[in-house]
């Protein structure tokens, strides 16, 4: 029977989590994700959850052992944040280059130095070119059902692929909100257990030897190995949309799939922004509306695979897109603009507001100024690209 | 392919001739049998595990250097998942994979007791990527890494890691050091190792002529010499309880065994003197321990 808690973020991940039935767990506590790994622990103590949980040292032996469980052919988990994420960096590109579908919450928190233990992006966005998918959630009820979502979309044999479900510092992670929770019986059917093509568990049982990520050479298989991992990303677009599909046809709930649009058909000024601070966009796209002005917000779930196509088609016809970027790529510009500008190619104008950094506030007033500020800036031609937002220095 | 054969390390494998590596991978994998799962790191194995030519016949996977024991336990408990209780998981570390970078996973496995049976092929120093010091490199060696000049004329000068007495120290079922010149010390170890469950440690001292520069016909040699004169010490522990498993009769001088090896070259016989120095106390430091847990048992 499905009933409804009020949980916090990482409870929500967590819920989710135990719903996949995992059987290997190792988390290495960190704020603002430590509950999810007390949490864990907790359902394995009690027998909520029949798993393996490992008490580690560290984050890289945290992901290596998840990682070591997934080749023998067990399904796994583990969640992390910034230092920590860093910390496990050898390990993600081994994780994706060894096409394990490992699920990994990411309570998103700033990067020291200097030092900060509050929200933003630039921990998992920094991570982007590791190989493994990267979705950020809204709310909540986002993070379990993403959870659930991101299982099935890594196990996809198109995909088998690594993902990372990333939810806000704090302003998720420590958020109390009314959440759903599905039967067991539904997420069983909706996801079977963890059945690879290839794990050490086959090899052993089939008494065959082979050796998993042998060393390879330059002109043997290696570019090759790399194309289908790149095909494979690319392919789990189809899969995302599809998962989002069919959890409705089951749960009743859906999230968009890639994106999430949000009155862009016939918007001028359209904002793209991910994670929570979207339910406050929002609130303001709302208020503007009635006002009269046409303004739209698209909500990038998934960072990686990159939604070009979907976010061409929404932002082609605006007038002018803002990013709220809360990471910051030195040297250059925002991450989620410096993508979405090559995908872009010119169609659009296009504006990089860097905000909420290290857990700065922004709230209805930041996004109504960026709204004015697109407004302005779609008048005017020689633009600074880059504006950075609620910064308490000239 | 199916398994067909007994042995496990299949000829034509890329090791240096007279590779004592060669020797203890022969055996270990050969007193464990089939139920085993093979880790090999980057180290001197690596070149065993490469896409047209993997010359261990185990199940296998090529990990990293940082993870032997944490990836091993992973494994272990992906397998116990699927069913499968009865396989060794067998890291394969080098001794710079186990004393310096991948210690902190080996301290953390060893403390929660994973089940795995992690070993150490010990050549003293990063053999494979050019002969670079470890801290598993005894004091006094010429490595790449450590040249003895005007500002450190010893080269090496900071004694051996012991790495067997930190891995005891963490109360794990059993531990011990090994070196194929004792073979029968050796396969005994192996086999004790294999019939305790929960964490093992085995610390293989492989004589390594490219690195030690000793002519390759003297591997079983140098083997015996580091143990007779106390530069390598045969101990085990179980749980924590240490004892030596040969006492030299009569240790020979440390020059008798560094005379043979090239890394030790530049070594005057003052700093021989010192070597000589610390090789006793630490042995007798052994003794000690030894005579301290005697006093338990009796
Ligand atoms: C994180 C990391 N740093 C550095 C290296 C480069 N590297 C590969 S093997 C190796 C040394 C291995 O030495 P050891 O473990 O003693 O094995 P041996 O080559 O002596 O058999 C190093 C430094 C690496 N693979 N990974
Ligand atoms: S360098 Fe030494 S340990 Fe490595 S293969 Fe050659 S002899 Fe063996």
């Amino acid at each position: 029977m499905a009933f409804c808690r009020v949980l916090t973020g990482n409870q929500a991940i967590s819920q989710g989590a135990r719903l996949c039935r995992p059987q290997v767990i190792a988390i290495y506590p960190i704020t603002p994700q430590s509950e999810i790994a007390e949490t864990m622990a907790g359902f394995t103590a009690e027998g909520e959850l029949d798993a393996r949980i490992f008490r580690v040292e560290s984050e890289h032996s945290a992901l290596s052992i998840v990682i070591g469980a997934e080749v023998a052919g067990a399904r796994a988990f583990t969640a992390t944040s910034s230092n920590g994420l860093f910390y496990m960096h050898e390990m993600l590109h081994y994780a994706s280059g060894l096409r394990l579908p490992i699920v990994m919450a990411v309570a998103n928190r700033a990067s020291p130095a200097p030092w900060n233990i509050w929200g933003d992006h630039s921990d998992s966005i920094s991570q982007r070119d590791t190989g493994w998918l990267q979705v950020y959630v809204e709310n909540c009820q986002e993070a379990l059902d993403t959870v659930i979502q991101a299982y099935r979309i890594a196990e996809d044999r198109r995909v088998s692929l690594p993902i990372m479900v990333c939810l806000d510092g704090f302003t998720l992670t420590h958020v109390s909100e009314g959440v759903d929770i599905p039967p067991q019986d539904v997420v069983d059917e909706f996801l079977p257990p963890y059945d690879p093509e290839y794990s050490l568990s086959k090899l052993i049982e089939r008494d065959e030897t082979a050796c998993f990520s042998p060393v390879i050479f330059p002109e043997t298989s290696y570019m090759e190995y790399k194309y289908l991992q790149a095909k494979a990303s690319e392919r789990s677009k189809d899969v995302i949309r599809e998962v989002d599909r069919e959890f409705e046809r089951k749960f009743n709930r859906k999230w968009g799939g890639l994106i999430e649009n949000y009155h862009t058909d016939d918007a001028d000024y359209i904002l793209v922004t991910l994670g929570s601070l979207t339910t406050t966009a929002r609130a303001v796209v709302d208020e503007l509306r009635e006002d009269g002005w046409s303004v739209g917000l698209i909500k990038l779930r998934f960072y990686r695979p990159f939604p070009e196509k979907e976010l061409v088609d929404c932002l082609q016809d605006a007038k002018i897109v803002g990013v709220l970027d809360r990471n910051f790529s030195y040297g250059y510009a925002g991450a989620v603009y410096s993508d979405l500008s090559s995908a872009i190619d010119g169609r659009a104008e296009i504006v990089d507001f860097i905000g909420g950094l290290g857990g700065r506030e922004l709230n209805e007033d930041h996004f109504r100024y960026m709204f004015r500020r697109l407004k302005e800036l779609s008048t005017t031609r020689d633009q600074k690209r880059v504006e950075w937002i609620g910064l308490k220095m000239k | 392919m199916a398994i067909e054969t007994d042995d496990f390390l299949l000829p034509g494998h890329p090791l240096c001739a007279g590779c004592g590596l060669a020797i203890t991978l022969k055996h270990i994998t050969r007193l464990l049998g089939k139920r085993t799962v093979a880790l090999i790191p980057p180290s001197c194995s690596g070149p065993l595990a490469t896409e047209n030519s993997y010359k261990i016949s185990l199940p296998g996977i090529h990990i990293a250097l940082t993870h032997g024991a944490a990836i091993a336990a992973g494994i272990k408990a992906g397998l116990e998942a699927k069913g499968l209780k009865d396989v060794t998981v067998l890291p394969l570390m080098g001794d710079g994979g186990t004393a310096d970078i991948g210690l902190q996973a080996l301290s953390g496995s060893a403390e929660r007791n994973d089940d795995i049976l992690y070993v150490c092929l010990d050549n003293e120093g990063y053999m494979n990527t050019g002969i670079q010091g470890s801290a598993s490199t005894p004091i006094g060696a010429y490595t790449t890494t450590t040249p003895a000049g005007r500002n450190r004329p010893l080269g090496r000068d900071r004694p051996k890691k012991d790495v067997f007495r930190i891995v005891s120290d963490h109360d794990v079922p059993y531990a011990a050091t090994a070196c194929i010149s004792y073979l029968s010390d050796f396969k005994r170890k192996i086999r004790k190792a294999n019939s305790t469950e929960g964490f093992r440690y085995i610390h293989v001292l492989n004589p390594c002529p490219t690195g030690w520069g000793f002519s390759p016909d003297k591997t079983v040699e140098m083997g015996l010499l580091a143990v007779k004169t106390g530069m390598f010490i045969l101990a085990e522990s179980e749980h924590g309880r240490i004892r030596m498993t040969h006492v030299p009769v009569k240790r020979i001088p440390v020059k008798d065994y560094i005379k043979h090896q090239s890394r030790f070259r530049h070594l005057k016989d003052d700093q021989i003197r010192e070597i000589q120095k610390l090789v006793d106390e630490r042995f007798e430091r052994y003794l000690r321990i030894q005579e301290r847990e005697d006093d338990k048992r009796s």
